[in-house]
């Protein structure tokens, strides 16, 4: 596998959805070059990071939502 | 007497997904107000189309993209504050595939949850520089874990543009990591 085979399949890589034997190849390069072992860390550091970054309802905004819709469904 | 129980039961589905349809509008918009303001518009037109609904289709999904349709008309009509448009990175290979220059060794994450936060808000702040179809795809992918189908479905895209589109807005954001951890590309 050569580096910009490696690039081609980050995504499918961190979706784990590459094949056993394409997994060895992958590892294997992965082994032999910094370059990509740099590639898919730092690729792997969007990933993470991105998952951190939701942000989920505050309970006051859920109530105030939920109190609008209930007004809403009250006038029809 | 019928229509209002219509709208109550068609308001209790709605609110199951409350908390998803927030944080895709937060997501877009930044903002908690305006995320509200998003949301309810979004229920309103929800309401008002809900028999484009096929009978076929779940009602997650479909919300989803009437949210995401709304935070994008909102973020068009937004004077944006300037931010730096990423660009399309390319890494640069040669004939026999392999990476033309040198990479940096990559830093690991930092361990401490401050630096950590401290970290997504810089790649949040960047992801406003994203282009809208990367943004879109990467806030319901990447934030929102949606699965591609389901984004496929929410965006109008094959799975196969999903993708691309997801792959390119990493490869962006990463270079802007990459300059905060581990110097330069």
């Amino acid at each position: 596998m050569t580096c910009q085979e490696v690039e081609a399949r980050l995504l499918a890589w961190y979706a784990e959805e590459l094949d056993p034997a394409t997994i060895r190849a992958f590892v294997k390069h992965l082994r032999q070059c910094d370059c990509c072992t740099s590639l898919v860390g730092s690729y792997g550091g969007v990933v993470e990071l991105g998952k951190l970054g939701k942000e989920e309802l505050p309970v006051e905004v859920g109530e105030k939502l939920r109190d609008w819709l209930a007004a809403k469904t009250q006038r029809g | 007497m019928v229509a209002k129980a219509v709208m109550e039961d068609f308001a209790e589905r709605i609110l199951l997904y409350q908390n998803r349809l927030w944080s895709i509008a937060f997501a877009f918009c930044r903002n908690q107000e305006e995320a509200a303001e998003v949301v309810q518009e979004a229920l309103l037109s929800a309401w008002k189309t809900r028999e484009s609904l096929k009978e076929s289709e779940k009602l997650e999904p479909w919300l989803c993209r009437i949210v995401t349709n709304q935070a994008r008309m909102r973020l068009r009509s937004r004077k944006r504050k300037p931010t730096v448009a990423l660009e399309e990175v390319g890494l640069q290979f040669d004939e026999t595939g392999h990476m033309v220059g040198e990479l940096p060794p990559w830093k690991k994450l930092p361990d401490s949850l401050l630096e950590r936060k401290e970290l997504v808000k810089m790649l949040l702040e960047a992801a406003e520089g994203l282009p809208e179809g990367y943004r879109e795809v990467w806030v319901l992918v990447d934030q929102e874990e949606l699965a591609m189908q389901e984004v496929g479905e929410i965006l109008g895209l094959s799975v196969g543009n999903v993708k691309t589109r997801l792959h390119r807005a990493r490869m962006m954001l990463r270079e802007v990591l990459v300059e905060k951890l581990g110097g330069r590309r």
